[in-house]
């Protein structure tokens, strides 16, 4: 029983340090060496530029948004003005 | 054993005998008490000033922004995630922000625990709070690498990942199953994100936005979920509105909230982002190349954008690539798509707890039976929403004040919130229990034909309000 216990938990062990390998190549060689690329660095270059998060999962989360707000809301403001002053 | 996300909401009366509180309520009591605490420090802290035109204006800071954060981006190394390394020294704010962060949701929610269920309960949860924080944190830093942002890889699918491959392999720890709260952990988060939907902004694009956003949206909704049922006959119903949800609305939030109100399985939550979250990076690529293609205009081309693509981050990254009109356009009505999520709650809980959870005589239930059924965070949702959207439109300096409340402090709980919630899901998922959402491909035929509706009723409504009826307002 207790050999038993001990292969299992040794499959086990194997397993999560097979998938922990796995995360460790594709995180600290794989995505660093892409990022490196020229095509990949002018994307993320491009994206950091126009305060661009491509991974957001809500508006709030959007750094480049409230310069956009900023710009309709002033132009709404304008057009209700020009609206008010033809009245 | 597959749980649903809302289950506590059905026999709320019956679960408060075990527990004290139910887990709505305390989600409610918990992001209620950082919204309350954020508006109150903001308001001891703010102050008003001379701005330039010699009228006084309304500065609103957040004492606690700074001090809560997540890790930061990096992309050689992920101990930039948590320092940066300068010539002029070491900056920690990352570090610091990351175990602030614990130490207040720790307390909050120990103590949060220890209410609802007697102190026991909250010192084995703060136990399992080390661990399920621990592996939270992993997760963002899987999510911070700069090309996994790029390419919309949200920290949901990563934090699935994290709690699956503990799960999958060595098994979930005793010591961290008591506090695998998943429902509390989506509930809380849900609550606190209420106060980012704000239906004052809904008319930032005037007519046009609304109709592209809020005329299409519902359609292609309504139209996919009867698709499911009707023509795929698929067999659970909280995966087709789960799927269909968050293809038509907003992605990975949309399909939270409405996994919430539908009380949906986990494994149908996992798999609605998971496929959201893949077809996400190919329209993210494509569809640009197809408006260019079609030679269809910024400003078609970004509304068409902002009314498919899932995700609020893709579709910003797809509209800059078309110029900063599209941007403008896309990123804008996305953002009105944004604010459905709060109405989309409230419809499917109401659908959820009226047709679907009806009596087994066939009779539909009272109103007093429907409010008994009714799940009592969604209205907590609802509440933040109109709360902050009045603040937001109604109050003088309220748009900054709304900013520093969430952008300071609780936008950030908020996520933290969300990643605890699906490490929590993958810890309780095996990939068998995953397995059978798969066989016979329906959930993802399901997807594509939601989509593809999506993408000719948007076009066709983004061409005729932006291209043709409101050309001139929106120039």
């Amino acid at each position: 029983m207790n050999e038993f216990l001990r292969r299992l938990l040794s499959r086990k062990i194997i397993k999560l340090a097979i998938a922990c390998s796995v995360l460790l190549i594709v995180w600290l060689v794989l995505l660093p060496w892409l990022a490196a690329q020229p095509s990949v660095e002018s994307r993320l270059d491009f994206l950091d530029q126009n305060g661009i998060d491509a991974s957001a999962m809500y508006y709030t989360e959007l750094e480049c948004m409230d310069a956009i707000l900023e710009k309709i809301e002033g132009r709404t403001a304008k057009t209700s003005a020009k609206l008010s002053r033809r009245r | 054993m597959s749980q649903s996300i809302g289950a506590d909401t059905i026999n709320e009366n019956s679960a408060s005998s075990a527990k004290r509180v139910s887990d709505d309520w305390l989600a409610i009591i918990c992001a209620l008490t950082f919204l309350v605490v954020s508006l109150i420090g903001i308001l001891c802290h703010s102050d008003t000033k001379l701005a330039t035109d010699g009228n006084s204006a309304a500065v609103a800071s957040n004492p606690f922004a700074g001090w809560v954060a997540k890790p930061a981006k990096w992309t050689d190394s992920p101990v930039d995630a948590f320092v940066v390394l300068g010539a002029d020294g070491s900056d920690w704010s990352s570090t610091k922000g990351v175990a602030v962060t614990f130490v207040v949701l720790a307390i909050v929610l120990t103590l949060a625990i220890s209410l609802q269920g007697g102190i026991k309960s909250g010192l084995r949860f703060f136990v399992g709070f080390i661990g399920v924080f621990l592996l939270a944190i992993l997760s963002y830093v899987l999510a911070a690498q700069s090309v996994v942002k790029a390419y919309n890889l949200e920290y949901a699918l990563w934090a699935l990942l994290v709690g699956l491959i503990i799960s999958n392999t060595i098994g979930t720890p005793a010591w961290i199953r008591p506090a695998v709260l998943t429902e509390c952990f989506v509930k809380t988060g849900l609550v606190l994100l209420g106060a980012e939907v704000l239906m004052s902004r809904l008319l930032a694009l005037g007519l046009p936005g609304v109709f592209v956003a809020w005329v299409v949206t519902p359609i292609v909704l309504i139209s996919t979920y009867w698709f499911g049922q009707k023509v795929l006959k698929m067999k659970s119903r909280s995966l087709n509105m789960v799927i269909s949800a968050d293809m038509s609305v907003c992605g990975v939030s949309a399909a939270i909230a409405a996994a919430a109100a539908c009380k949906a399985k986990k494994e149908e939550l996992s798999l609605a982002i998971g496929m959201s979250l893949s077809f996400t990076v190919v329209m993210m690529i494509l569809l640009p190349i197809i408006i260019k293609a079609m030679g269809l205009g910024d400003v078609v081309g970004g509304a068409w954008l902002g009314g498919t693509i899932d995700a609020t981050g893709a579709v910003a990254a797809a509209g800059a690539t078309l110029g900063d009109r599209a941007l403008e356009i896309a990123a804008t009505v996305k953002m009105i798509q944004n604010i459905l999520i709060g109405v989309s709650a409230f419809g499917i809980a109401t659908y959820w707890v009226t047709y679907v959870e009806k009596d087994p005589s066939g009779d539909r239930p009272g109103i007093s039976e429907i409010w008994k059924r009714f799940p009592r965070f969604v209205l907590g949702f609802i509440a933040m929403s109109i709360l902050f959207s009045a603040i937001h439109g109604m109050v003088d300096g309220g748009p900054e004040l709304v900013a520093s409340v969430t952008k300071g402090a609780t936008k950030t709980l908020r996520g933290w919130f969300f990643c605890l919630a699906f490490v929590s899901i993958g810890l309780e998922t095996k990939f068998s229990e995953l397995a059978p959402y798969f066989r016979g491909g329906k959930p993802v035929v399901l997807y594509l034909c939601g989509q593809l509706l999506n993408l000719i009723l948007t076009l066709a409504m983004a061409y005729v309000m932006f291209g043709v009826i409101f050309k001139d307002y929106i120039k």
